[in-house]
């Protein structure tokens, strides 16, 4: 019965699907569009040991260089996480006291190629600011033998405050990290994107034109798979 | 009524049926074949402009060796400039041990290139649209002249027909800044690409699919990710691609109408294209003489042996000439074997056996690379894509076999001909490939060639085409294929956006 109902109005499960997967493409995107650092780099250095043991959590101090940060990337080593467990990232006032965001990654499996984007509620008024990150790992079967490999590099800078496990401080070292911040707004955001795809391109390929094939694809596309699915 | 109000009424009337016709004209013109597919093309043709941009400039596949060889071909045939003896070096993230042009190596380094080709990093971008050293490349200092030789280019350079064809877009913007002639290269590909997807819909309705069915399968080829990308690049694939899908839409018609002149001519002509634009086209000829013989096979079982139109046969025995003459002219012929030390047959197997233990563990990664799987970023989803993707061939696998060794006749969305033509279209590719591959596995003892799943995406129409024949076998009604059609277009619209917005983009600018 239900399944005919279904059959009936198809039209509209279709039209359902698809706006479903406009959310989850465009939400991803949305959700992880910040701009990096640059001046962070993610080298693999020296690999260490994280989890949920307070000795073994990672403790990062670093000054953000701009407003509205929304992002930290983290750059992990290959780890053995049996069937898998939770990257948890909390970001604290300077002293580490008062929780201001957290980002969780559940994850099956960790490797040493690419980086974990944690992203979070932009905070607004973040330049020249410092803040306390806490990085841990919990495993899924809480086997307390395993651990996140979490790589460290070497960061004489003045944005690198603090670095720490547990309570071991690891001076001039600091997680391989890299924040990114947004705009001050969505349109800032669609200026910064375009401006930097326009960068080393030829006119018909640059601001407005680009700007106006952006939305213009984007548009005509789900235009076209609209009417197909309405056909 | 008076006559004035009479005539009034009949007047609103008629004023008011036109309306309404023309509403429903204009209602009813979106559903129209000719619109959609004007949609699929354009949104297709937009969305590759968009991604050519997104692209750094020289990060396609060869894409730096394919643009020095159009530079190549556009240089005076005096070389009248100081040349080096340089040996091809060739080391990965150092432009300058590579003999391309002055122009490309320091517009490359200008651009920094391999800062946007890392995967952990990301470029420091300045403020505002404009690179760094972009208006250093702009004042064009450099020369595009190979001035290391012997020069980095492709294969058979001069031979190409792509790469005499840029050729001619290099020296009509000859006084343009390289990015100018760069970029209107790869929209040159891009307008090639928008070709094979128009001759597409041809041929899926031409075979049977119905015009809903036909632009349904044409949008899901305009999604498919892999095809997305590779045809922004500068590459002789785009090219290559037309004539194959030139081929298949000659090849149902003629198997549709049987031969007259204009299919062809259609055929033959995308053979010449096809082998001048990529060697991988030389598949095309035996799948071309298998629809010449079959067609003889007809006219033989139509007429009696007594009226045998030897004008015909002349005819066909010419074409035949013609293609091989090309073929042996191109190529040396011997040189395509594999190469062992006696050249025994038990050398070949072992070789063979060999090559097979190597390659076959590579059909996962070689089939993920055709679906569009980056790997590029932790976690991209490609994997739940390209399962339920194999799920669907699977099933569709399993259809196409039971169409053609079904004993009871069925009722066929597609007739048997048509499914033995795409077949053989895949075959011949495979095995033209595979045969290549294991070639130059012979002379060097690895897999230096490869598989990658590019490589097969010239069939993307014939593959698509059997996928949905073969499914079409579990469903009594249409409407329940067009429901599956309809799911594969949502899917890799999803698979397109995600890998466009999500790891691409994300990749060189977030």
């Amino acid at each position: 019965m239900i399944f005919t109902k279904i059959l009936n109005n198809a039209k509209y499960v279709f039209l359902g699907l698809f706006v479903l997967v406009l959310v989850l493409v465009f939400g991803r995107f949305f959700r992880n569009w910040s701009f990096p650092d640059a001046t962070w780099t993610l080298e693999k250095g020296e690999k260490m040991s994280i989890s949920e043991e307070k000795e073994k959590e990672a403790i990062q101090k670093f000054t953000s260089a701009q407003n509205n940060l929304s992002r930290i990337d983290i750059l992990f080593g290959s780890s053995k996480i049996g069937k898998g467990g939770t990257l948890d990232l909390e970001i604290f006032d300077k002293n580490c006291d008062t929780k201001m965001r957290e980002s969780r990654i559940r994850t099956k499996e960790i490797d040493s190629d690419k980086f974990f984007t944690f992203s979070f509620a932009k905070i607004p008024d973040s330049k020249d600011q410092i803040f306390c990150l806490k990085l841990s790992f919990s495993d899924w079967e809480k086997d307390k033998t395993r651990s996140a490999q979490v790589f460290t590099q070497e960061n004489t800078t003045p944005s690198n405050i603090y670095f720490a496990i547990g309570e071991e401080v690891f001076e001039g070292r600091t997680v391989s990290m890299r924040p990114a911040y947004q705009e001050s707004s969505f349109i800032g955001n669609i200026q910064t994107s375009i401006d930097r795809i326009s960068q080393y391109k030829p006119p018909f390929l640059k601001d407005t034109y680009l700007l106006l094939i952006t939305l213009s694809f984007v548009i005509i596309s789900i235009i076209t798979v609209l009417i197909l699915i309405l056909s | 009524m008076s006559l004035w109000q009479k005539t009034l009424c009949y007047y609103w009337k008629k004023c008011y049926d036109l309306s309404m016709k023309n509403f429903q004209l204009a209602k009813d013109f979106w559903k129209k074949p000719g619109f959609i597919l004007f949609l699929i093309l354009f949104s297709f043709f937009l969305r590759e402009f968009f991604l050519s941009a997104v692209f750094p400039i020289f990060s396609g596949q060869d894409e730096a060796r394919h643009y020095n060889t159009v530079q190549y071909l556009n240089e005076p045939k005096e070389k009248t400039w100081e040349i080096q003896e340089a040996k091809r070096l060739n080391e990965k993230k150092n432009l300058d041990t590579y003999n391309f042009s002055e122009e490309i190596i320091s517009a490359g380094n200008a651009t920094e290139i391999f800062a946007f080709k890392s995967s952990l990093d990301r470029m420091n971008f300045p403020l505002g649209s404009v690179g760094k050293n972009e208006d250093l490349i702009n004042s064009r200092q450099w020369q595009p002249l190979n001035k290391k030789y012997p020069p980095d280019i492709t294969g058979r350079g001069h031979q190409d027909l792509y790469h005499q064809l840029g050729a001619l877009i290099e020296k009509t913007f000859s006084e343009q800044s390289i990015l100018v002639r760069f970029y209107l290269i790869r929209v040159f590909s891009i307008f090639l690409a928008t070709i094979f997807i128009f001759l597409a819909y041809f041929v899926f309705k031409n075979v049977g699919f119905s015009p809903y069915q036909s632009l349904l399968i044409t949008a899901i080829i305009s999604f498919q990710p892999k095809f997305s990308t590779y045809m922004t690049n500068i590459n002789y694939a785009p090219l290559m691609f037309v004539a194959f899908s030139a081929f298949t839409l000659g090849g149902v018609l003629i198997l549709k109408n049987g031969l007259n002149w204009k299919n062809g001519i259609l055929l033959l002509l995308s053979v010449v294209v096809g082998i001048l634009s990529k060697g991988t086209s030389v598949i095309l000829i035996p799948v071309l003489l298998g629809i010449f013989g079959y067609q003889s096979w007809l006219l033989w079982k139509k007429t009696k042996q007594t009226q045998i139109n030897w004008k015909y046969i002349f005819s066909i025995t010419l074409a035949i000439i013609f293609i091989l003459s090309l073929f042996s002219w191109i190529y040396n012929f011997k040189s395509f074997l594999p190469k062992t030390e006696n050249g025994t047959f038990a050398e070949l197997t072992s070789s063979l056996f060999e090559y097979l233990s190597k390659s076959l563990p590579k059909i996962d990664s070689s089939a993920k690379n055709y679906w569009g799987d980056l790997n590029w970023v932790r976690n991209d989803y490609s994997s739940i894509f390209t399962n339920a993707i194999w799920i669907f061939e699977i099933f569709s696998a399993i259809g196409i076999i039971w169409i053609l060794f079904a004993k009871r006749k069925m009722e066929l969305l597609v007739e048997k001909k048509y499914i033995i033509f795409f077949i053989a279209m895949i075959v011949a590719l495979q095995f033209g490939i595979r045969f290549y591959d294991w070639r130059t596995f012979s002379i060097s003892g690895q897999l230096n060639l490869g598989t990658p799943g590019r490589y097969f995406l010239p069939n993307l129409i014939s593959h698509m085409a059997l996928v949905f024949v073969g499914l079409s076998v579990f469903f009594r009604e249409k409407k329940y294929l067009n429901f599956t059609m309809l799911f594969w277009t949502i899917l890799m619209f999803a698979f397109l956006f995600h890998s466009i917005f999500n790891i691409i983009v994300f990749r060189y600018y977030l």
